[in-house]
């Protein structure tokens, strides 16, 4: 018996759907509703009967059903022989009811439900709390307690021998159906249609021409079928074949992924990735000089979900995700030597015209760096095994992954010519001169094979403690390992260690096979334990009161893959140096000429290195939080929070070879100060620059209090107005993603002021706002709810929508331009100094105008002369902008029908 | 546990905030055991019309508030208790109101086939005895409005007031495997 409660008495009224509402199935509601077991072959008769007011379209999985009766409440018509309808759905109205049978033939779970979405919606569940979102989404992907609610009956048939009328063991037919794009159908946008192809054994089988409505598949009856899908779009898509009732628990809906090129209908399955069909933006990076931008994902997912009994499943899925980019391809590829230069480009992917920069002019040439190309295989096997046992939900489960990840990149690999307003005044005199200043040609290609692994194990129990209070507790553990390199190219640093590996490497940097160094430089950590637990408390069980809090450990991997140090250059010595870089009246011909570039193998005096630290162990986060919420009348709810955060072991770049300050020190000679810098006292070239780092090593904290009043929608109306208090304390505020290059990051520079006193680097976060208010909400219009004519027309659907947010301004650091400290430039971490004055005053008291924002005389430049070697003792983002206020306000038309 | 929700409902009764659910747990009717005592081709019946909470959702969802059958004696079931009957049987059902102040309008005791205005009201605290002979042989159901409404204008509170009424042929073997 199907029926149904609602809150609201007049389901005619405005809004049509009451606000809270229950559908159910013999006074249950999904997952609650009866699990019904059957054997396969046996004969099963239902009677429906539909006692709520709205119409159901019922509709079985995997089967045929025949119509046995029809009724009306005051009569019953029996269905005989033929005129017993065969479906998959039927209809059953208000009141009415229905008399059916079927027969099981296939093995496993099956769903039988209403076909509206509305009826099955977990939005519309009574219990706060499992709808889709607010569930732990690591663990609720695939949980089909979760994601479904109301008219679904879950159907378990077991194999049993019956005799099962054997079909003909004929050749089955093949066919080839591909969906693909038809060029320019919209004006210059382009349509979807469908080709289908007789035999589709090979899939070069023709150009496909795609039309749509697509070509009509002419069966014969009985004849077995099979038909390969393929997706050439660049999304995802679903071809849901109506009619044929697939062996596949998305309900007859084959999920075709993209460029997953063969999927065989017949069995449901997604096969693996064959057509690259790569994404093509071409990036004009200088005209006449483009450059090609391409990338691809594939990725094809194998889930089963198996009702092992009706409290226990089993959930396994195995995936393949690919992803491929590549990044400044040339397409001009004239070579500088037939350009009339005498040298070659450094790279044959690469090849291209040279990059010509003309101060105070726009640049011509080919790209300066890249091309870069970067192709990711991800592996992934996990299974999860969920088990309702009495209060508790238990849920464990486990994965692998594997990653593969290869790169190339290219740097400056057609060299970089820059035209400076000397010995003519003007640089762009100078480049019809054919005089440049500076010359640089890049090292040869890098090539990086990234490797790594992970595993993970969990369990969880979701505890109800009677109908007020739930516990959340499990724990969870992860193998947390960095990468590996499939040639062993990867440097890490060690002061003091020289390497035996490569004995003639300068002493500090060490290679994997190293005495305590392992073959991914950072150690693989299997220490990662990560516990939560969660409190609900609903104090009167009547849902107007919420208490909740939670903690929770979570690790974050190491910072070593592709963007960062593993696949720069720089971390690449020995095997990335070659090139040359030439400056001052450089030849325009032949600019290498007289240079002794670097030789490929050996290390280059001094060597500038961005390396590992092999002591490093993984971060990890602990969050904790607590709210309190409260439903005020109808629509209203008032929530305050608390929520912190402590981050421990962040990792930030760090100079491990700064210069020591002393009698006779000045900026010219601040490299051959370095500590490690393995100078000759002759003169000749140090050993050891620049030694950066990724240093595992600091902390950061974050607290906020929250108090938000939300409108629930009803009557037309929606807000949410919050306010937060929050402070954010930490020693840098991201990792520069582009080490090498001189810049910084949303204005902070990620090199410390003093590679001696990192401690000094702690402050506000970049990104600390201490007070933040943000209003937004949505009015229906009342007049725009008319249901006639041309009114409707014009009207129907409107609604207006606003959002205001207002926030104290971001801290940012005041730095002083002058080298005081004389420190030596580090240049895989940042391009320039980041000294800071003397603070002697409040920097916030300033006049707080455009012309004078914060207070000038807060601060005391330190004096070259007298204070050389000193750093000031001004902290880091001690200084505060303007208060930031945004907002928009739009109408937007929102239309079902 | 139990004990800790009853102080705060408590709690809450004597704060005037709301009413206490202090009403019996309906439990889901699985259709499987027809309700009543059968003998001499006459089914006896005892039904009540009464206050319950109900959690559609499991023991963890939410307690409502709603109106349910029950046999007398009995806690209240939803949907309603099973009549499942051979054909030609007679059904002889006594029907309390036990509700404070709503009046059941009752539908669906009457021979079929039949027409939906054979209606039976029973004012509260009242009880009215009837008895009919089931007609043709089909999948049929009874059902009550507390607030006169039709059958698909009910909501809330006396919504879940239905339940089947199955007649089986004369021929027909034992019970099916399964009825919904």
């Amino acid at each position: 018996m199907i029926g149904h409660w609602g809150e609201d008495a007049h389901p005619e009224a405005m809004p049509p759907q009451p606000e809270l509402e229950a559908w159910t199935i013999n006074g249950k509601s999904w997952p609650d509703t009866e699990r019904l077991t059957y054997s396969m072959g046996q004969t099963i008769r239902w009677r429906w009967i539909n006692a709520s007011y709205e119409p159901h379209p019922l509709h079985l999985h995997g089967h045929y059903f025949m119509v046995d009766s029809e009724g009306d409440g005051d009569r019953s018509r029996t269905l005989a022989g033929d005129h017993r309808p065969k479906a998959a759905t039927t209809v059953v109205p208000s009141g009415s009811t229905l008399a059916l049978s079927w027969t099981p033939l296939h093995a496993g779970n099956w769903l039988f439900h209403c076909h509206i979405l509305f009826h099955v919606d977990p939005t519309l569940r009574l219990t706060p709390g499992t709808a889709p979102g607010s569930a732990d989404p690591a663990h609720a992907d695939h949980d089909p307690a979760r994601h479904m609610a109301g008219l679904v009956l879950g159907v378990h048939v077991v194999e049993e021998p019956v005799a099962r009328p054997m079909t003909a063991a004929a050749q089955p037919r093949r066919l080839r159906l591909t969906v693909g794009e038809r060029p320019v159908r919209f004006g210059d946008a382009p349509g979807l249609g469908y080709d289908l192809r007789e035999d589709s054994s090979t899939s070069q089988a023709g150009t496909p021409e795609f039309t749509a409505p697509g070509p009509v598949i002419v069966l014969t009856r009985g004849q077995p079928v099979e038909i390969a899908v393929e997706n050439r779009l660049k999304q995802s898509t679903s071809v849901h074949w109506h009619g044929i009732e697939l062996e596949s628990y998305y309900d007859g809906v084959l999920r075709v992924h993209r460029g997953s090129a063969r999927s065989d209908a017949a069995i449901g399955g997604v096969g693996g990735a064959q057509d690259p069909g790569l994404d093509r933006t071409v990036a004009i990076k200088i005209v006449g000089f483009p450059a090609q931008d391409d990338l691809a994902a594939n990725s094809a997912v194998l889930t089963n979900t198996h009702l092992v009994s009706p409290s226990i499943t089993n959930s396994a899925r195995i995936s393949f995700f690919r992803f491929e980019f590549l990044f400044d391809q040339r397409l001009n590829r004239t070579s500088p030597r037939e350009l009339g230069f005498d040298y070659d480009s450094a790279s044959a992917l690469g090849q291209g015209p040279p990059f010509f920069n003309v101060i105070g002019y726009s640049p011509i040439g080919g790209a300066q760096v890249g091309p870069r190309t970067s192709a990711q295989n991800t592996y992934e096997a996990a299974d999860s095994v969920s088990w309702f046992r009495g209060s508790h939900s238990l849920k464990f489960g486990g994965g692998f992954r594997r990653n593969q990840i290869n790169v190339f990149q290219a740097t400056v690999p057609n060299g970089l010519f820059i035209f400076t307003p000397f010995p003519a005044s003007d640089a762009f005199a100078n480049l019809l001169l054919g005089a440049p200043q500076i010359f640089f040609l890049g090292a040869h290609e890098t090539y990086r094979g990234l490797r790594n692994w992970g595993a993970t194990l969990y369990t969880q129990d979701e505890w109800r403690l009677g109908r007020t209070l739930t516990v959340n507790y499990g724990v969870r553990w992860e193998a947390v390992n960095p990468n590996s390199e499939i040639r062993n190219r990867l440097n890490g640093f060690v002061p003091g260690l020289q390497s035996k590996i490569r004995p003639d490497a300068p002493e500090g940097l060490v290679f994997p096979g190293d005495p305590g160094v392992g073959t991914r430089i950072e150690k693989d950590y299997y220490k990662a334990f990560m516990p939560r637990v969660g409190v609900a408390w609903d104090p009167t069980g009547r849902g107007a009161w919420s208490i909740r809090a939670g903690y929770g450990i979570f690790y974050d991997p190491f910072a070593n893959g592709p963007n960062l140090g593993a696949t720069n250059a720089v971390s690449s010595a020995p095997w990335a140096t070659g090139g040359c870089a030439v400056s001052d009246n450089v030849n325009f011909q032949s600019p290498c000429t007289g240079s002794s570039p670097p030789v490929p193998n050996t290390f280059a005096r001094p060597l500038t290195i961005l390396a590992m630290d092999p002591t490093a162990r993984p971060p990890y986060a602990q969050d904790w939080n607590f709210s309190i919420q409260r439903s005020l009348h109808k629509d209203y709810v008032l929530e305050t929070r608390y929520v912190g955060t402590k981050g421990t072991r962040l990792p930030r770049t760090v100079e491990l070879n700064p210069s020591a300050y002393g009698p006779g020190a000045t900026s010219a000679n601040a490299d051959r100060r370095r500590i490690y810098g393995d100078c000759p006292p002759d003169g000749s070239p140090c050993g050891l620059a620049t030694a950066a780092t990724l240093f595992y090593g600091t902390n950061s904290a974050y607290h906020a209090a929250q108090v938000s009043l939300a409108h629930r929608y009803a009557v037309g109306l929606a807000f949410n107005v919050s306010y937060w208090y929050s402070k954010s304390i930490d020693n840098q505020s991201g990792i520069n993603l582009n080490l090498a290059s001189a810049q910084t990051l949303s204005g902070e520079n990620d090199l410390a002021q003093n590679p001696f006193d990192l401690r000094s680097e702690r402050g506000l976060s970049l990104f600390d706002a201490r007070h933040r208010f943000v209003a937004s909400g949505l009015w229906e219009l009342p007049f725009a709810r008319t249901k006639t004519g041309l009114a409707r027309t014009l009207w129907h659907g409107w609604q207006m929508n606003g959002v205001m947010t207002a926030n104290t301004g971001t801290p940012f650091t005041v730095y002083d331009a002058e080298n005081v400290a004389l420190q030596a430039l580090s240049p895989p971490i940042s391009g320039y100094p980041a000294s800071r004055p003397d603070l002697i005053g409040d920097p916030n008291s300033g006049a707080w105008t455009v012309e004078s924002w914060m207070s000038r005389t807060a601060f005391r430049r330190l004096v070259a002369a007298t204070e050389a070697g000193k750093f000031g003792n001004a902290g880091r983002n001690i200084a505060r902008a303007g208060a930031c206020q945004r907002g928009s306000f739009f109408a937007e038309r929102f239309q079902v029908d | 546990m139990n004990g800790l929700c009853r102080g705060a409902l408590l709690v809450v009764a004597f704060t005037g905030l709301g009413l206490a659910l202090d009403f019996p747990e309906a439990r889901p009717n699985d259709n499987r055991n027809p309700a009543g005592h059968l003998a001499s081709g006459a089914l006896t019946l005892r039904l009540e019309v009464r206050d319950a909470q109900w959690n559609p959702e499991g023991r963890d969802g939410p307690m409502l508030h709603v109106q349910a059958f029950s046999e007398e004696g009995a806690l209240p079931q939803i949907p309603g208790p099973l009549i499942r009957v051979p054909q030609g049987t007679e059904v002889r059902a006594s029907v309390r109101n036990t509700l404070a102040a709503d009046t059941v309008t009752l539908h669906g005791f009457n021979q079929r086939p039949g027409s939906g205005d054979h209606v039976l009201t029973i004012p509260p605290g009242a009880v009215r005895e009837l008895a009919f002979r089931t007609g043709s042989a089909g999948t049929y159901y009874y059902w009550v409005s507390t607030a006169g409404h039709a059958l698909d204008k009910r909501t809330g509170v006396e919504s879940q007031l239905s339940g089947a009424l199955i007649v089986d042929r004369r021929d027909s073997r034992a019970a099916p495997i399964a009825s919904s």
